[in-house]
């Protein structure tokens, strides 16, 4: 039985990782303003990603300002390319005709 | 009362498309490359000014004025070094501050190697023009330009291509309207100046350069516009959900 990841399928985990997949790095502002969240709830999800190792979060300071930076692990893109995989071997066994049952 | 219609969620294959607008968003964040060029055609004015006065000088049997005229072309360049070092240094943190608004993002790495070709040609163009012009030939006025289109349109193409591919491609309009002017020059259709070396070889680029670099911006913010319509998750509507549609 064909099963997705389940902590990339939630829609806004899915959409951080690919955001993230497109380039090497990006702050918290710039997936807040993208993705139209609330700071929290950003913060959770992509903390979850963290947790499982698909993210990479680096704190940081430029001059007063706190910086948080998110970047894609190398296993978070190897996760996220099977996640698109699989889902494409669901579309395919949706579409697949049933079998033609013969009458005896 | 009737309810408003609830805009539809992106289906797989648009939410397949966000690396690709991201990445096009990332790429063509350039407005602060204005600054640089803006600085270049000025240093560009002043090392012309000082070599024509220098020139004159020359010609006036005035050596105590080429000293100086000397002295100052030789400050000249080492603050031209000294403001490329700064930009480079700085460049992060102009970029920051004119996006403010819309946060911080890195485009991946481009591995300088795969772009050594397109130096060597530039290089090559470069000693070309050189030689081309202190030749002084009767050819030179009319062909400089062309010949030099010849070596810098492709190279520039394959360069923006292994750096960009087509995530920038305002960028290519730059060796396009080289390449144009290249043609027109030939065809002898007359425009003042656009064969002449300064106007030719220096005006005009920098404007294809200045004129590419706001096209990029403003892909770039359709890029971003794209993106969010895109990227906009679920839950910012109140919808929540586990799964995507």
């Amino acid at each position: 039985m064909l099963e997705p990841d389940a902590n990339i399928h939630q829609p806004t985990r899915l959409r951080i990782m690919m955001l993230l997949s497109g380039v090497a790095e990006a702050d918290f502002n710039f997936l807040l303003s993208t993705l139209g969240l609330s700071n929290g709830n950003l913060s959770v999800q992509a903390g979850k990603l963290e947790q499982v190792g698909y993210l990479e979060i680096t704190k940081s300071f430029v001059g007063k300002m706190p910086r948080t930076m998110y970047r894609l692990t190398d296993l978070g893109r190897e996760h996220l390319r099977e996640y698109w995989e699989t889902m494409d071997a669901i579309r395919a066994s949706s579409q697949q005709p049933a079998p033609i049952q013969e009458a005896s | 009362m009737s309810e408003s219609p609830q805009p539809q969620p992106p289906s797989d294959d648009e939410l397949r498309e966000i690396p690709k607008w991201t990445e096009r968003y990332a790429r063509n964040r350039v407005l602060p490359t204005l600054v640089f060029l803006c600085a270049l055609a000025l240093y560009v004015l002043a090392f012309r000014a000082l070599g024509e006065a220098m020139r004159r000088a020359h010609r006036a049997y005035q050596p105590g004025l080429c000293t100086l005229y000397g002295l100052l072309y030789l400050s000249l360049m080492a603050a031209w070094a000294g403001f490329g070092l700064w930009f480079a240094s700085r460049a992060r943190a102009i970029q920051r501050a004119v996006y403010r608004r819309d946060g911080e993002v890195e485009p991946a790495k481009v591995d300088v190697r795969k772009v050594g070709w397109f130096v060597g040609a530039m290089l090559l163009a470069a000693v070309m023009m050189f030689a081309i012009s202190v030749s002084g030939t009767e050819m030179t006025e009319r062909y400089i330009q062309p010949l030099f289109a010849l070596v810098f349109v492709p190279a520039m193409v394959y360069g923006f291509y292994r750096v960009y591919g087509r995530s920038a491609p305002m960028m290519y309009l730059v060796p396009a309207l080289v390449a144009l002017q290249a043609i027109l020059v030939v065809a002898g259709v007359p425009i003042p100046g656009i064969a002449d070396e300064f106007w030719g070889l220096f005006v005009l680029p920098f404007a294809y350069m200045a004129l590419a670099v706001v096209a990029s911006h403003i892909y770039g913010r359709y890029a971003l516009r794209r993106l969010r319509r895109l990227a906009h998750a679920p839950e910012a509507n109140g919808s929540g959900g586990d799964a995507h549609a």
